[in-house]
């Protein structure tokens, strides 16, 4: 990794971090606002609930009361917050080094130095890392605060957990996304099938747990595995969802930097 | 001298798509080589190849005897390169920019200053607010901040007002005064004249010549520009070292080489209405060396003294892929190269008067070996095969 690239590239997600920090903050601390609310009221809102199908709430991660910190975080911030800002801010910094500086021609002026295509790609791959820990600490910090500032006392230990795994679920979409560019060195493919895919995705978990002969479909998406309720609840830490988004990320990075470095850079 | 870059049958397609083919050039420690032809010809492909961007096909580019694919990052650190549009973010300044390529390669903060200064760049403007020019005066910054022994540029001079492009020429000369080797294509004529020492000309992705600037253009080549009151008669222009560029009855231009006086002569027996004169341009040169149209102009010149006719001479099957063109042992260096009777058919076509067209010197299976018109190691017979026409 080339830490003068790094820091560039840091340079160059300032815009993507700042903004989308400032809506996860924003989102997040307006929730989180309403979290005493939700308790307050939590047998009418539980009464609400009920004219909904069961499954459907369950496919949005509403697997019982709002006013438990464990559903309440996975229907407002896990499954819906969070994907959005990780896919948004994951795809538009893992298209870049890969895809987009190739269109652009600034590959060639930065690998026309001796820098070498893999400490080229490291330090992209670091810095969107980094970006998507800054964006998950913010996401699930501005709960954390705003919580204490309106009175709540959520778990900081297992939300800080929770944001670990919203982290590896955004490095996965990285990962993946950059082999998509150094497979297709474009970034509006790259970009169109990581984005749809992650869309499908969705609709696949939605269906899983709705119609319920088809339930496999789940296992087939990452968001089943994008699942903070029970860590948030009971403490668990869901190892498994741990394992797939790493070896997701790692093997989409490792993946990237060894086809990135065979390729002809040609847009 | 050693050799800097050596490419060796250099194929590259993209798909199916030409890209350049089997190219065979020597660049040597030292010295400043143009890589000259239009858009398309195959410039940045060869140039992109050199840095390792992409790959061939088949054949194999070499710098200081190193594989420019395999151990490009290795290369990098002795060269310098500035492409033809570079992708230079928008949101860096030229400060920024400079700073960050030159510590990349080493440099010190700062290392651009003075150049900056000289090209009166403002170095404190963001790239996405420079105009073309200025955006290209950052390159010519770039590439020239260093001291790496190789220089290698995609038409540096792109979008230079004349003033710079003479301060660019400036530059290269330093750097070649200060022994750097410096690889550049352009398809600027003028610019390599005055910079080159010696000169490829790639066409359609074939080298076509490889010569000294001086042999290229020729001592006394000028390109002329007729325009006729009346149509000039059928082969009014057949005259030693002059050939038909292209005729359209009053408007007529021209190639003449070595002695000008009978075509003043011939032109004063004609109602010219205008005239003008100049040194040929890179297209002036492919026409009269490889394009068919002029190679039948010269035919037909050449046919009334027995000159070789124009499908013999340019485009006949064996100029672009005879055997004997890509392998043959006498390709290189054996005489009949330059004097052979299966190098020309007709007269000598560098030989004056007798010869039909002086000017053209494409032989029937290709070769242009000319012997005034490669540096001299080929007219003695001992040039090396980039130096053979493709």
């Amino acid at each position: 990794m080339s830490g003068l690239t790094l820091r560039l590239e840091l340079r160059r997600s300032r815009m993507v971090a700042v903004w989308m920090a400032v809506v996860a903050v924003a989102y997040g601390g307006i929730v989180a606002a309403m979290f005493p609310i939700l308790q307050e009221n939590a047998k009418a809102f539980d009464d609400y609930m009920k004219i909904f199908p069961k499954e459907l709430l369950v496919a949005f991660g509403m697997t019982g009361s709002l006013a438990d910190p464990g559903v309440f975080f996975a229907t407002y911030i896990g499954s819906m917050l969070w994907p959005v800002v990780a896919a948004i801010a994951a795809i538009i910094l893992a298209t870049r080094p890969v895809a987009a500086d190739v269109e652009r021609g600034w590959a060639d002026v930065a690998l026309g130095t001796p820098l070498t295509r893999g400490r080229y790609l490291g330090a992209a791959f670091v810095a969107q890392a980094l970006v998507l820990a800054l964006l998950a600490v913010a996401t699930v910090g501005s709960v954390i605060v705003i919580g204490v500032l309106v009175g709540v006392a959520f778990d900081v230990g297992r939300f800080a957990a929770a944001a670990v795994l919203m982290w590896l679920f955004g490095c996965a979409v990285a990962g993946v996304t950059s082999l998509c560019g150094a497979l297709t060195l474009s970034r509006a493919i790259a970009g169109g099938v990581v984005g749809g895919a992650l869309i499908l995705m969705y609709l696949m978990n939605i269906v899983a747990q709705v119609q319920v002969d088809v339930a496999w479909l789940a296992d087939l998406g990452a968001f089943k595995y994008l699942a903070t309720t029970e860590l948030i609840d009971a403490g668990v830490v869901p190892w498994t969802s741990v394992s797939v988004f790493a070896v997701f990320a790692i093997a989409g990075w490792a993946g990237a930097i060894a086809v990135f470095a065979r390729r002809d850079l040609l847009a | 001298m050693a050799d800097a870059i050596e490419l060796r049958g250099l194929t590259r397609w993209y798909g199916k798509r030409r890209g350049v083919l089997d190219l065979d050039v020597t660049v040597r420690e030292g010295e400043v080589f143009g890589f000259l032809g239009p858009n398309g010809a195959g410039k940045t492909t060869t140039i992109r190849m050199l840095l390792g961007l992409i790959r061939p096909s088949a054949g194999a580019a070499t710098i200081w005897g190193l594989d420019a694919w395999r151990d490009a990052a290795a290369l990098h650190r002795r060269l310098a390169h500035l492409g033809s549009d570079p992708g230079y973010l928008g949101e860096l300044t030229a400060a920024q920019t400079l700073d960050h390529l030159g510590a990349l390669r080493g440099l010190p903060k700062g290392a651009w200053r003075t150049l900056a200064e000289r090209l009166d760049l403002d170095p404190g403007v963001a790239i996405k607010k420079l105009s073309r020019g200025n955006r290209q005066k950052v390159g010519v910054v770039e590439v020239f901040m260093g001291n790496e022994p190789l220089l290698v540029m995609d038409e540096p001079s792109t979008g230079l007002d004349p003033l710079m492009q003479r301060e660019f020429l400036a530059l290269v000369a330093e750097a070649r005064s200060a022994g750097q080797t410096i690889f550049l294509s352009s398809h600027n004529l003028t610019e390599v004249e005055r910079s080159c020492d010696r000169v490829a000309i790639i066409r359609e992705g074939r080298l076509v010549k490889v010569a000294t600037v001086a042999a290229l253009v020729g001592d006394h080549t000028r390109s002329i520009n007729l325009l006729l009151v009346q149509p000039a008669r059928d082969g009014a222009f057949a005259l030693p070292g002059v050939t038909v560029l292209s005729s359209t009855g009053q408007d007529v231009h021209l190639m003449v080489r070595g002695d000008v006086n009978p075509l003043l002569r011939r032109l004063a027996e004609l109602d010219v209405r205008d005239i003008a004169i100049s040194t040929p341009d890179v297209e002036d040169l492919f026409f009269r060396y490889y394009d068919g149209t002029v190679a039948g102009s010269e035919g037909r010149a050449a046919g009334s003294d027995g000159g070789p006719t124009a499908p013999d001479r340019a485009t006949g099957p064996d100029r672009a892929t005879g055997p004997d063109r890509a392998t043959g042992p006498d390709r290189a260096t054996g005489p009949d190269r330059a004097t052979g009777p299966d190098r020309a058919t007709g007269p000598d076509p560098a030989a004056g008067p007798d010869g039909g067209p002086a000017g053209l010197d494409v032989a029937p299976a290709g070769l242009d070996v000319d012997p005034a018109g490669l540096d001299g190691s080929a007219a003695a017979g001992t040039g090396t095969q980039e130096e053979v026409a493709r």
